[in-house]
């Protein structure tokens, strides 16, 4: 039974107010609960995508030019950011998108006001999920280290109890070990909330062992997709747009 | 001595004018990082319209800041919205063209005929210790600023609106991510700048006279804000008060003509050594 | 073996020649208008032309160099006074005048330039607001104690004995004076230090590490700026016939902004249809006004039988207008019309 997936990106055109296009012909789709990766080298469009998908072109100005985006089977290319929030689709955004100056407790707070009341849940799950957090609730965000800023930008999104949750290089500038912890903590809560997960990311090794499927991204288009197993297996056609030189499982990121 | 008490205490009182208003710039700037060239303009305005309802102070002020506070939406909606992300330099300007517009249609709708309102309390003065006065409406004036600027604090820390200006301030494009609808927590920052300013000018109509010369006194707000750091709200009626007091001290000790000079002074040394204030945070000084 | 130089052709395109013949055509009508227009036109001749003379430094100063400013009517202040000073009381004449007025507005300038090395933004803006308050404060302890309450009063203008102060005379000085600036203006518009002022005004930190000096560059267009507004006070207070400091209010300096704003940031043409264009929105309202506003059976009617106020709304409307659907100002319609020109021309090369 052909299942609508949650996410449909149908051929869209992404272009900058500048007229730089980011994206050209784009199609990609995630089902519910689905674990989807976008990979892609430096100016690709990575970013250029979650800022699609999670409804904040205009911020960017950026438009849409062609083609549709379709959640749940509805076009979602025009709504406002905040639409997307209520409707589940949250971001992690590309280097945290955290406030500096507004403590680790607002600024999961900001999240949670953006939602209807009914949605909201509360602060305290986000501190049991990362004690961490807890400890220093009342510290300025800007005054944490990478890592517990990356932690509290996944917290602040799980916190929305998102249907899609779009990660933007999840991965930069952390060490390794903290990366595959965040993943796995996101992992263990997203398949327990029954989750979707839009991993875009530049690191393939790791995308790869996270996601079950992922889309290869070169210069605004897609130029492969398939399973992690096809594309692990496909290592040479996928490093030549990577320029990575293993693809092949030796589990450092490239 | 008792001039010296009289002007510290005259200065706190004005101060607490220039801190309303400046708590006013400071929301603004905070939020989309424009500096308010029309609080003058609103000021007159609130000052003009509480006069001309005439059903004493409280009432009259009330309702100068509703209106106000809807014509500082308004101007949101209407003008400010469409230059989001365009800099300084454009803002700014159109916050003087919306000041010039709001100078002529009050001038044509309240004409030039300076009229008068009651002030917020019968006595008009009371006797302290030492020899010195203090003006009633000073005093009210004292007490409505610090009363705003604690609601405002906490307005800004509790509330959803708050929160969602204080994101938007820093991170703009993360707060419209997590569902800050900048259309209206800008209007909503601007419509508690023109309640702010419509205060404060009513305030000053009862002391002195309704008319659109009060506007001039927005200019001490500047350098209130800058004094007490653009991103504080506290900061902003201490600054207040600081600017008031020397300004005061300024013209008992060196004449009336260097009333104004000394707070541009005070504006020049703290820009030049201290830009965040006295109570702001460095990260607002990033070029 | 013979050597083929090329000899260098001087290469003309219709279009510059169509420009030049312009200019010159431009030149004469305006060398040629007192003798055509009456004396209450000339008189807004006159301004508009002043006003250009004082808009277009300061167009050099935000338009290309990015520093946002609101120091003009002070440096017209100190051109005023100091003008009146060389003039009443050391009894020299014009040509000294603007000499002083503008090497006294070029130190003052430098020195309210200074904060533009570590201020920026708002923190900028707020220091020129600074400026003018003192400079202006200043200029009202001159003029007490050097020229008294009714502050300093010119006399009708003449050089080296010739009387200058006929409609015309003043309105050819003061096209002269601002020809001057203008070429002046020109020549660093597009010459290296152009592309200097563009490069500060768009990152600083980037220009220094293109090796531009952006603390000298900085400061020599503030002193630059400000020694040719101060000139341009001199005459400004020979046309009015006083300097009072009342005069010299914040709105002053805010109206070469907007006339900036109108007519275009950092393009001089643009500082000019933007002079002009401000200078007539108060006539032409006057105008209307006599029509139309005039009193009905005693009853007044509307917006048009409020001139003063109608001026005021405008202006801001303008400004509004200006900022948010034209901020490439009138010049830029002037550029894009001047384009169709350009291709119905032709553009062809003649050898």
């Amino acid at each position: 039974m052909p299942d609508t997936p949650l996410l449909e990106v149908d051929g869209i055109d992404v272009a900058y107010a500048g007229g730089a296009h980011a994206l050209a012909g784009v199609s990609l789709a995630v089902a519910a609960g689905e674990r989807v990766g976008i990979i892609g080298a430096n100016g690709a469009g990575k970013t250029t995508i979650a800022r699609t998908v999670t409804c904040v072109t205009r911020a960017f100005r950026a438009t849409v030019r062609r083609g549709a985006i379709r959640y749940d089977g509805v076009d979602c290319t025009a709504w406002p950011a905040h639409r997307g929030l209520r409707k589940g689709i949250v971001s992690i955004p590309e280097g945290r998108g955290i406030i500096p100056n507004m403590t680790v407790e607002d600024n999961l707070r900001l999240v949670l006001v953006g939602l209807p009341r009914n949605q909201r849940s509360n602060v305290s799950e986000a501190f049991a999920m990362y004690p961490v957090l807890g400890d220093r609730r009342r510290s300025m965000a800007g005054l944490l280290s990478g890592g517990e800023q990356q932690m509290l930008a996944v917290a602040r999104a799980l916190l929305a109890r998102p249907r899609l949750i779009v990660a933007d290089e999840l991965s930069l500038g952390l060490a390794p070990r903290i990366v595959k912890e965040l993943l796995d903590g996101l992992s263990v809560r997203a398949a327990s909330e029954g989750t979707a997960i839009l991993l875009i990311e530049q690191a393939a090794t790791l995308s790869l062992q996270f996601v079950d499927r992922a889309y290869i991204l070169d210069q605004g288009r897609v130029v492969a997709s398939g399973s992690s197993n096809e594309l692990r297996e496909a290592g040479d056609m996928t490093a030549r747009y990577l320029g990575v030189a293993d693809l092949a499982g030796t589990g450092e990121l490239l | 001595m008792s001039d010296f008490l009289n002007a510290v205490i005259s200065g706190i009182g004005f101060g607490s004018l220039y801190g309303l208003v400046a708590l006013g710039l400071v929301v603004v700037f905070k939020s989309t990082g424009i500096l308010n060239f029309s609080a003058g303009a609103l000021m007159a305005v609130g000052g003009l319209v509480a006069a001309s309802v005439g059903h004493g102070f409280w009432i009259s002020a009330a309702l100068a800041m509703v209106v106000v506070a809807a014509i500082g939406g308004t101007a949101n909606l209407a003008v400010m919205r469409p230059l989001l992300g365009r800099g300084l330099f454009p803002g700014v300007m159109v916050t003087i063209g919306l000041a010039s517009i709001l100078q002529g249609v009050a001038g044509i709708k309240f004409g030039h005929q300076a009229t008068f309102l009651d002030s917020p309390i019968e006595q008009a003065s009371f006797q302290l210790p030492l020899h010195t006065t203090v003006s009633t409406t000073l005093l009210v004036a004292f007490v409505v600023s610090v009363t705003a600027t604690v609601v405002l604090s906490v307005g800004f820390r509790r509330t959803a609106v708050g929160l969602q200006l204080r994101a938007a301030a820093s991170r703009p494009e993360v707060a419209a991510a997590f569902g800050a609808n900048p259309t209206w927590i800008f209007t909503y920052a601007w419509a508690a700048a023109g309640a702010l300013a419509a205060l404060a000018g009513a305030l000053l109509a009862s002391l002195t006279v309704a008319d659109l010369s009060i506007g001039a006194f927005a200019l001490r707000a500047f350098s209130a804000m800058i004094v007490g750091g653009v991103d504080s709200l506290g900061g902003a009626m201490l600054g207040g008060v600081l600017v008031g007091v020397i300004e005061l001290l300024a013209g008992t000790y060196l004449g009336n003509d260097f009333r104004i000079p000394s707070t541009m002074v005070l504006l020049m040394v703290f820009l030049l050594f201290r830009p965040q204030g006295l109570f702001g945070s460095a990260e607002v000084v990033r070029p | 073996m013979t050597t083929v130089t090329a000899a260098r052709v001087p290469v003309v395109t219709a279009w510059q020649l169509v420009r030049w013949l312009g200019l010159a055509a431009a030149a004469a009508v305006a060398i040629g208008l007192p003798d055509v227009l009456t004396p209450y036109w000339t008189l807004i001749a006159t301004n508009a032309v002043l006003a250009f003379a004082i808009a277009a430094p300061l167009n050099l100063l935000t338009g290309n160099t990015g520093q946002f400013s609101l120091g003009n009517a002070a440096f017209l202040a100190i051109g005023a006074y100091t003008g009146a000073f060389i003039t009443l009381k050391l009894d020299f004449q014009l040509p000294l005048a603007l000499l002083a007025a503008a090497a006294v507005g070029a130190l003052v300038g430098l020195l309210v330039g200074l904060p533009s090395l570590r201020l920026r933004g708002a923190y900028l803006l707020m220091s020129t607001l600074a400026a003018h308050y003192l400079v202006v404060f200043a200029a009202q302890r001159f003029q007490t104690s050097q020229f008294g309450a009714a502050g300093a009063i010119f006399p009708p203008l003449q050089v080296g004995g010739v009387d200058l102060s006929s409609d015309r005379a003043m309105y050819l000085v003061i096209l002269a004076f601002a020809g001057v600036i203008g070429l002046v203006i020109h020549n660093i518009m597009h010459s290296g230090h152009g592309r200097a002022l563009e490069a500060v005004k768009a990152r600083d930190v980037a220009a220094a590490a293109c090796g531009i000096r952006v603390r000298r560059v900085k400061l020599v267009v503030w002193s630059l700026s400000s020694a040719m507004i101060a000139a341009a006070g001199v005459l400004q207070a020979y046309l009015i016939g006083a300097a009072t400091f009342e005069y010299y209010t914040l709105d002053l300096a805010i109206a070469s902004i907007a006339i900036i704003i109108v007519g275009g940031l950092g393009s001089l043409g643009g500082s000019l249809l933007g002079a002009g264009f401000v200078t007539l929105v108060p006539v032409g309202i006057n105008r209307l006004s006599e029509q139309y506003g005039g009193q009905v059976g005693g009853q007044e009617q509307g917006l048009l039988a409020h001139p003063l106020e109608l001026q005021t709304i405008v202006y801001g409307v303008i400004i509004i207008a200006f900022v948010i659907f034209k901020p490439e100002g009138l010049i830029g319609l002037a550029r894009s019309a001047g384009r169709m020109v350009q291709r119905a021309v032709g553009g062809a090369r003649h050898a």
